[in-house]
This record gives structure tokens, C-alpha cells and sequence, in this order.
């Protein structure tokens, strides 16, 4: 008897919780409602996807982006501010295929009240590249082939038509304009690529972000981790690696501006003791893009960078 | 209610669990069992995912659990051989663990994104989205479940308050009434690797690790009662939530880094300025020794002065 | 009142200790018989602490076996209160007298239960008896060695045992104190009855206060009462030659 009265106090918390958690979730369901003239109020993650969402929704919309330049979207952390930019969204506009880890599921059960959309979901299952290991989970880089990039175009056109259907006319001529842009570039990619002989087209970075990029343009893609950030390269990862650089005399390789470039250095050091000197040819974009406002911010002057780069390191001297 | 009111709701009701269980880590000298735990864990989201394919919730938190409480239970049994210390102990368990769970992902899951972020540590911010459907009712899952937590702590400590105690303060005494220091020791640790799991999973690593033992810290320096010190801990918890998500939304920074920081601001307010404990009492005391001191010899030698 | 030891308080047999792989107590035999006050004395490292957690079960033995008025050290706990050695007490844990005193309680509420009010006076009384009573709601670092260790006799007489255990009680205790308090364990004796066995340095003390005494270094040297059994042959062959008569021989020992 007295140890119940004893545990009357917790069980009247937990009665007190379940009510008090239960009235909070009934008043914080707002929902994005009818856009009219207002502006359709966009959340995004990458910035690179904000890119995408700004240039087709043009004057339109305004955009939140919630990552910056340079930040891991595994590894990002809220701020105070991204609760209300989620909040208020007329529509949200993310990577999808686990690029944004956790926040996944946040996305998922927001859907609920407004479209949270996967920038990737128009990309068919078998276009995908899926890691040997594990069925159904695929590799999230899509953005690095551009024809891949060209699908997200679609999506983000379709959901603001669907949201805001009075300006559907403006929405699909800048689509148009932007997948024109974008066959544009792809064909210049290939151009700039193609001065890079077939026996040199082996791509070494420090992170597995650039699968998707090696599919499209004939690239071997040599990683030096694996993707999980959470481990870290063994002494047999880098003379694997170092082994690559010497067998098909590489001449460059590449760091990329979310990940450290330390191990790199470390296989450079052990290519040269075989005998083959390689230098870092710079640092590509990987999981986000460059500072707003300079060229690099953007996603076309983002893959131009990283293209230009990768051309300019493993093309023969002569032909630079 | 606001999201504002729900993201401090979930903080305050986890630095409540927390800060039910802190105090007696501080006290048994095993402050840094949230630490451990924060990366013990990491093994069994490998296996769990091994086993079952998937980074579902319930899933990883089970796994998470399982290995939490093979991580206190270890660092306790190794305690208890009298041959390390207790931070040694600590210091052995957890990077065994967490060495076992990078290899795991290193050789089974290296091409996934599978690491602590994305998996098991959540994120308080994201609280207010994260909802639960209760026969019709839509709850908000973080304060539902860390309002539960809380309650079982709450209850655990109220019933086992006085084996707490006599454990904690006099473990041989304890064991002469046979109120067993070890069974009691894991009864707290059962409860602080739940908590601090099911915490992760709420709130996100950093503040669990902070709002476990820093409030309590400062109560430890703050009053002079076990029950003051526990209650004193919850409130600092409490403060650290409101006052924290003032400053992250001031500062639009990271609402569990402010909370953390305003825990440890706290902290430092009571080290400089506890009355019993605090640096400045213990200056004025000493200095205030001082002067009673030299007046006495002053008189002293002015007697013998006259004396002589 | 006459020591008996048709039942005694504590007899252990054939006990023996080891840490590790050297014996801190060999194949020891002593009795300790009730309604007397016993010590055990021996030099430092010489196992009267390990002997007496041992003899209460606390501590695993490799042999032997111990029996608390009659019956196995195990079972018969209930009748005993035990004061552990102070040196391994946190001064600074947020914990009142009141509340040391309060857990002498807690073996007769069991677990999980609060003590009820007649436990609440038992307590009281305890606290009264040390004269402690003013200090009741101090912090336990905030008292002197003295008071410290009147607390933890407190405690002990809360626990209304019959038989008192203490390791070294008045380690810190200043003369006056120590000898008001063994006035206190005295008193105990004569008019209720209660054994008291105690890990003691002070030879002089012993003579002087204590029936019975043990004598050990590792193995059992002597064991019976006071005065036949504190022989200065039997002193040399526990401390040696060079400590005999001096008043606290443990600290004598140490000569630099």
C-alpha cells in the first residue's frame, strides 16, 4: 500500500506527459495551405538543391536552404532556425536515398502536412547504382551526372505546378530553359573529358561521392574509404590505391571539400615510393557546392569546377 | 503549442531522466558512464543492422540498448574485481566497443552510410515533426517517451532511494545489512543505459552526455542534502533548457550545443559563487580567518608587551 | 557481568584469507565470548581488518568458518552491527547525521521500504546517546574525527545489534573522546548485555577497558582473557621485540 502511494507521483507524471505531448501535437500541425499571391515558400537541404529549387521557381518563391557550403549532409546539425523554415514550408525539397541520414525520417513523417519531396524520386530503380552489400539501398551522389541532375528538374517542376498552378506557365518555361542548359553542359562535359585518353580515366578522391560521375563519363572511380564516414582508411586501402596510381601512372588525384584531406596525402606519399609522382589536382565538390554568390555556388558551376579540374589533371601535358 | 514549447518540453523532461539518475554517477565517481555509453553503442546498431537490413528506429534502439547495457554492465564487473579503477574501467570498456563497431562497419557495411549521426542520434530540432499516433490522438513521440523515461526513473529512485544511499555512501556498511552494493549499482546502470539510449534517440548525443552529469556537478557544489542535490539538479535542467533555446533561437545556433553550454555556464556560476562550496566563499572564508588570526596574535603580543 | 562463552558472540575457525597468492590469514581459531568487550590487536598488514570481514561473511574465505552466537555468520547477521573502517568514507556526500544514523534502520525496514516511526525514535534515542543531538542536521564532513566517528557508533546502536563490530574505531579520535565513547561501548556491556569486538591499537587501552583479546599476525597468537593473555612473551611474538609497552605500537613501529 505504501509503496504504491509511493509511485503515485511518477504515475501522475506519465499521465500528466502522454496528455501534455498529446495537446502539443494537436495545435502544431500547420499546415502550407493555399499559396495565392504570396510567394510559395521553399525549404531545402543541399545547396545545390536549392539551386535547383531557386532557378526553377524563379521569382516565385523564396528558398531556405538548411546546409551551407562545405557541410556534410550526414553530419549536419539543426539550428534554432531550421525548425521554423521546416515548419512553414509550402514545400520542402531534399536528396533523398538516405543522403540526409536521419533528417529522413523527420521529412517522412512531415509529409503528412505538405509535400516533402526527394529530389531523386524520378529516377528509375535500375538507373540507380546500389552498393554489392545491402539490396535496396542505393548510392545518393545522383548530381554528378548531369542526365541524372536533368530528372530532378522534372520533379521540382511538377511540384510547384501542383502547388501553385495559376504560375504553371512560368514554372515549365524555366524548366525547359534549365534542361536545355543542362543538355548543354553535359555535352560540354563530355567535350572537355574527352581529352583525357581511356588508360587515364581513373578518378582517385578520398570519399565514394563520385560513382554516378564515373557511370556516365567512363571513369573508374577509386575510392579510398568507403562511404560511412565513421570508419577510417586502413594502411591497405592506401597502398591499394597507391598501387592504382602507379600501374596506370596517374598523374593527379583529388580531394574533396566535405572530407579531410590527410589520407590522400598519405597515398600520395605512398605512390611515390612507387615510383610514380602524383600531385593533388584540387579540391572537387563533393557533397555540397561552393559559397553563394560565386560561381562555384551553383550546380553548373559547381560540375564546371570539378569537371575542369579532373581534365586538367589526367589529360597528357600536350593537350593542356 | 508551439514548436518552441515542445522542443523545451522535450529537453526539460530529458534533463529530468537524466538528472534523476546524475547525481549518484557524480557521487560513485562514475561521471563518465553517458560518455561511454554515447559511443558503446555502436556495435549494436552494427549488428542490428546486420541482422535485420534496416536502420528502422525501434531497430537500431534495440541494438543500441543491448550493447549500452553489456557497456555498464561490463565497466561495473570490472570495477568490481577491485583491480582498476573506476575511470579506468571506463576507459577500457567503452573503447573496446566502439573499436568493435568500427570494424564491424568496416568490414560488413563500409559502403553505407552507417555511423552514430545518421542512426542512432537524433535531433532535438526536429522533435515538433516527430509524431505519434495514440488510438486516434496524435502525440509528440520525444515527450511522450522521455516523459515515460522520466516517470520510471522518477519511480525507480523513489523506491530504491534509501539503497541509493546507504550504496553509494557506505558500499561495506551496505553489504553488512545485506543490501547488496552490487545489485543495486546495477539496477542504476540498467536505468542510466536506457535512458541515455532512448535519450540519444530523442535529443542527440551532446546534450545527454551534458544534461547527465554537468547539472548534477553543480548541484553536488550547491547544497548539502542528497534529495536537495537531485531536485536542484532537475531544476539547473530545466534552466538550461529555457535559457538554451532562448540563446540558439537569439543566435539561430544549434538548440542542444546552447542547452549544453548553458548547463556548463551554470556550472560555473555555482563553482565561483555557491555559498558553501564555491571559490569566492572559500576566498572570503580564508581571508576572513586571516584577519582573526593576526588580531588574536596582535593582542597576544601587545599582553606580553604590557607584561614585560 | 561475567564473559560467557557456553555461546559466544563470534568464534571463527581454521579461517583463512588469501589476496592474491600471500595469506593474510592462516588456519585462525578465536572466540570471542558474549556480553564482553574483546579487541583484536596486531601490528599493521597483520589481517584483523580482513579478519573481521571474513568472520561476517563480507569478504570470500579460502577455508575455514565462522558462527555468530551459535549460529553461521550468514544468518545471523541481523544480530550484528558493523562499523566499517572510516578512511574509505567520502566526507563530502551530501548526507546529514540524521541520515547516517537512519540507515542503522534499514536492515529491519528491508528493501525497498521506508522506515517507519518507531524506527524514526529508535533513531533519535541513538543520537541522543552520543550526544549528538545538536549536530543532527550537519553535513558529516562539517564535524570533527570525534563527533565523526560518534555518528557511526550512533548508527550501530540504531541497528539495537547484540553484537558490535567495530575496525578501528578510534583511529583520529582525540583521548577524551575515545574515552567517553568506550565508557558508552561499556555501559552497553554491563547493562544490556551486547558484545562488542573492535580492532584496537592502543595496548594501553586494552588493558585498561577490554575482557578478552585477540592477538594476531596473519596466524592466532594468543586468544583468551586480558590479563593471561597480554603476556609480554606472547606481545614479543606478534610485534617483534623492539614495540613491547610502547602505548600505541602500531605508530611506534614506524621509526625513521
Amino acid at each position: 500500500m505504501s509503496m504504491a502511494r509511493r509511485l503515485l507521483p511518477a504515475l501522475v507524471a506519465i499521465v500528466v506527459v502522454v496528455l501534455l505531448g498529446a495537446a502539443c501535437a494537436s495545435d502544431s500541425s500547420t499546415s502550407g495551405g493555399d499559396v495565392g499571391e504570396r510567394p510559395v515558400r521553399v525549404t531545402t537541404t543541399a545547396n545545390f538543391i536549392t539551386d535547383l529549387a531557386e532557378v526553377i521557381g524563379g521569382e516565385r518563391v523564396e528558398v531556405t536552404g538548411l546546409l551551407g557550403p562545405g557541410v556534410d549532409p550526414h553530419l549536419y546539425k539543426a539550428s534554432a532556425g531550421d525548425v521554423a523554415a521546416l515548419r512553414d514550408a509550402d514545400v520542402v525539397f531534399y536528396g533523398g536515398l538516405d543522403l540526409e541520414g536521419r533528417m529522413a525520417d523527420v521529412l517522412d513523417e512531415l509529409s503528412d502536412d505538405k509535400p516533402t519531396i526527394a529530389v531523386s524520386e524520378g529516377i528509375p530503380d535500375d538507373r540507380k547504382r546500389q552498393p554489392t552489400e545491402f539490396e535496396g539501398k542505393f548510392d545518393p551522389h545522383i548530381w554528378f551526372s548531369v542526365p541524372l541532375w536533368r530528372e530532378a528538374v522534372d520533379v521540382v517542376e511538377q511540384a510547384y505546378v501542383e502547388l501553385d498552378p495559376d504560375n504553371a506557365d512560368g514554372y515549365r518555361e524555366r524548366a525547359d530553359a534549365y534542361r536545355a542548359e543542362l543538355e548543354a553542359l553535359d555535352a560540354e562535359v563530355r567535350e572537355t573529358l574527352a581529352s583525357i585518353p581511356d588508360d587515364k580515366r581513373v578518378l582517385v578522391t578520398s570519399h565514394d561521392a563520385f560513382g554516378y560521375f564515373g557511370e556516365e563519363y567512363d571513369f573508374e572511380v577509386v575510392g579510398i574509404q568507403g562511404t560511412s564516414t565513421a570508419t577510417e582508411a586502413t594502411t591497405a586501402d592506401i597502398d591499394r590505391v597507391a598501387g592504382v596510381i602507379a600501374d596506370r601512372g596517374l598523374e593527379a588525384v583529388f580531394i574533396e571539400s566535405t572530407v579531410s584531406p590527410q589520407t590522400i596525402r598519405a597515398v600520395l606519399a605512398a605512390a611515390e615510393r612507387r615510383g610514380q609522382t602524383a600531385r593533388i589536382g584540387g579540391e572537387l565538390f563533393a557533397d555540397a557546392a561552393g559559397e553563394r554568390g560565386t560561381p562555384e555556388g551553383t550546380y553548373i558551376g559547381m560540375v564546371r569546377h570539378n569537371v575542369g579540374l579532373i581534365a586538367e589533371g589526367l589529360a597528357p601535358s600536350g593537350s593542356r | 503549442m508551439s514548436d518552441a514549447m515542445i522542443i523545451v518540453l522535450t529537453a526539460g523532461l530529458t534533463a529530468t531522466a537524466l538528472a534523476l539518475l546524475g547525481p549518484f554517477l557524480v557521487l560513485r565517481r562514475v561521471a563518465l558512464m553517458g560518455d561511454a555509453v554515447s559511443h558503446a553503442v555502436l556495435p549494436g546498431i552494427v549488428a542490428a543492422f546486420l541482422v535485420f537490413q534496416t536502420r528502422a528506429p525501434l531497430v537500431v534502439i534495440l541494438g543500441a540498448a543491448a550493447f549500452a547495457l553489456i557497456c555498464v554492465l561490463a565497466i561495473e564487473a570490472l570495477r568490481g574485481t577491485g583491480l582498476v579503477a573506476s575511470d579506468a574501467a571506463i576507459g577500457l570498456v567503452f573503447p573496446a566497443l566502439f573499436a568493435l563497431g568500427v570494424l564491424g562497419i568496416h568490414r560488413y557495411a563500409a559502403n553505407i552510410h552507417l555511423d552514430l549521426d545518421s542512426t542512432i542520434y537524433g535531433e532535438i530540432a526536429f522533435a515538433p515533426f516527430r509524431t505519434l499516433d495514440l488510438g486516434g490522438v496524435e502525440v509528440v513521440r520525444s515527450v511522450l517517451i522521455m516523459g515515460v523515461v522520466a516517470a520510471v526513473n522518477l519511480g525507480l529512485i523513489t523506491l530504491l532511494w534509501k539503497e541509493l544511499k546507504v550504496t553509494s555512501f557506505d558500499p561495506d556498511f551496505a553489504r553488512s545489512i545485506r543490501f547488496s552494493p552490487t545489485v543495486v549499482a546495477r539496477l542504476l546502470l540498467i536505468a542510466v543505459a536506457v535512458t541515455a539510449v532512448t535519450a540519444f534517440e530523442s535529443v542527440g548525443a551532446i546534450l545527454v552526455v551534458a544534461l547527465l552529469i554537468v547539472p548534477a556537478a553543480a548541484a553536488y557544489l550547491m547544497t548539502d542534502r542528497l534529495v536537495a542535490m537531485v531536485a536542484i539538479a532537475v531544476a539547473i535542467g530545466w534552466v538550461s533548457s529555457v535559457v538554451g533555446y532562448a540563446g540558439a533561437v537569439e543566435v539561430d545556433a544549434s538548440i542542444a550545443g546552447a542547452m549544453g553550454l548553458t548547463a556548463a555556464v551554470i556550472f560555473g556560476i555555482a563553482l565561483l559563487a555557491s555559498p558553501r562550496h564555491g571559490l569566492i566563499a572559500r576566498a572570503v572564508r580564508r581571508a576572513r580567518t586571516r584577519r582573526a588570526v593576526e588580531r588574536a596574535l596582535a593582542e597576544e603580543r601587545g599582553a606580553q608587551g604590557a607584561g614585560a | 557481568m561475567a564473559p560467557a562463552l557456553d555461546i559466544p558472540a563470534l568464534e571463527v575457525a581454521h579461517l583463512t584469507v588469501s589476496y592474491g597468492s600471500t595469506p593474510a590469514l592462516w588456519d585462525v581459531d578465536a572466540t570471542f565470548p558474549s556480553g564482553a568487550m574483546s579487541a583484536i590487536v596486531g601490528p599493521n598488514g597483520s589481517g584483523k581488518s580482513t579478519l573481521i570481514a571474513a568472520a561476517l561473511g563480507l569478504v570470500p574465505s579460502d577455508s575455514g568458518r565462522s558462527t555468530i552466537f551459535g549460529r553461521p555468520a550468514k544468518e545471523a547477521m541481523r544480530r550484528v552491527a558493523y562499523v566499517p573502517q572510516r578512511e574509505s568514507v567520502d566526507w563530502d556526500f551530501p548526507i546529514t547525521v540524521r541520515e547516517v544514523v537512519e540507515m542503522g534502520r534499514y536492515a529491519e525496514a528491508g528493501w525497498l521500504r521506508r522506515i517507519s516511526r518507531s524506527d524514526r525514535a529508535i533513531v533519535d534515542g541513538a543520537i541522543e546517546r552520543v550526544g549528538m543531538a545538536p549536530y543532527s542536521r550537519r553535513q558529516i564532513g562539517q564535524l570533527s574525527g570525534g563527533q565523526r566517528q560518534r555518528v557511526f557508533i550512533a548508527r550501530a546502536l540504531a541497528q539495537e545489534a547484540d553484537l558490535l563490530v567495530f575496525d578501528e574505531p578510534f583511529a583520529g579520535v582525540d583521548a577524551r573522546t575515545e574515552a567517553a565513547l568506550l565508557s558508552l561501548l561499556a555501559q552497553l556491556r554491563d547493562r544490556e548485555g551486547r558484545s562488542v569486538v573492535m580492532v584496537h591499537h592502543d595496548l594501553q587501552t586494552v588493558r585498561s577497558m577490554v575482557d578478552w583479546v585477540l592477538l594476531l599476525n596473519v596466524r592466532a597468537i594468543a586468544c583468551g582473557p586480558v590479563a593471561s593473555t597480554m603476556t609480554p612473551d606472547n606481545l614479543r611474538r606478534v610485534y617483534g621485540a623492539a614495540d613491547i609497552g610502547a602505548p600505541a605500537a602500531e605508530g611506534a613501529a614506524w621509526v625513521p
